[in-house]
């Protein structure tokens, strides 16, 4: 069973949602907790992928 | 280097399911509403009194509605502007995309809408149709910023983050 749920918030949308939430890069991934803090983001694209799965084993 | 890019991209989120895994079936498989649409263009977004974004209308002009199709059925008609899909504003074809990758045939969509000529607002039930476009790349379970809340609600209810994926590309 995964670990998260996936939403996907394009432009201009994607804007508002970098206002409201700090260290949120366009393009990238963030990664909230359930209550909608976030834990850590990844502008994209990333030179090692495995930056992308670092952020994923955040908690 | 847009390719490279773009790989680097896909290769990124091939890795983050393959970390975590995806061994269910989360029911995301798409839908349709049967139509096509375009950008208004800049007398057809002000005539309808649209509201904007960086110069980009909300809203969808239908173009064309397939026969028998859910939109068609739902009373959707050549003409009409598409504001929302289940509460999503909709300022570009990847909006309305994104709604339908993340919806399932048989559901039911609510859909905002403002009437051709009299712009008179209007809101309609359609019931999806099945999507025969194969999906590709990332399966998202929720798009939009009005699914944000859902999403929380899940991974409250379910012990999970929320991994969002944030586009910026011009479409």
């Amino acid at each position: 069973m995964e670990a998260v749920v996936r939403v996907i918030i394009r432009r201009p949308h994607a804007y508002k949602f970098a206002a409201d939430h700090e260290n949120s890069p366009i393009p990238g991934l963030v990664l909230l907790d359930a209550e909608g803090k976030v834990l850590g983001a990844v502008g994209l694209p990333v030179d090692d992928p495995a930056e992308v799965v670092e952020l994923l084993r955040t908690k | 280097m847009r390719r490279v890019k773009t790989q680097t991209i896909l290769l990124c989120l091939a890795l983050s399911v393959a970390a975590f895994g995806q061994d269910h079936d989360d029911g995301a498989h798409g839908a349709t509403l049967g139509i096509e649409t375009r950008q208004p263009t800049k007398q057809e977004g002000a005539d309808a009194h649209l509201g904007a974004i960086a110069g980009r209308w909300c809203g969808r002009l239908v173009t064309s509605v397939e026969a028998e199709g859910p939109a068609l059925k739902a009373g959707l008609a050549v003409g009409d502007i598409l504001l929302r899909m289940d509460a999503n504003d909709l300022y570009s074809q990847d909006d309305l995309d994104d709604a339908l990758r993340v919806a399932e045939a048989g559901q039911d969509a609510t859909l905002d809408i403002k009437r051709a000529g009299t712009h008179k607002e209007e809101t309609l039930t359609a019931t999806l149709g099945a999507s025969s476009a194969a999906v590709e790349g990332y399966l998202w379970q929720f798009a939009g910023p009005s699914q944000l809340e859902d999403a929380l609600a899940l991974a409250k209810a379910e012990g999970k983050t929320v991994l969002v994926g944030l586009s910026g590309a011009e479409t």
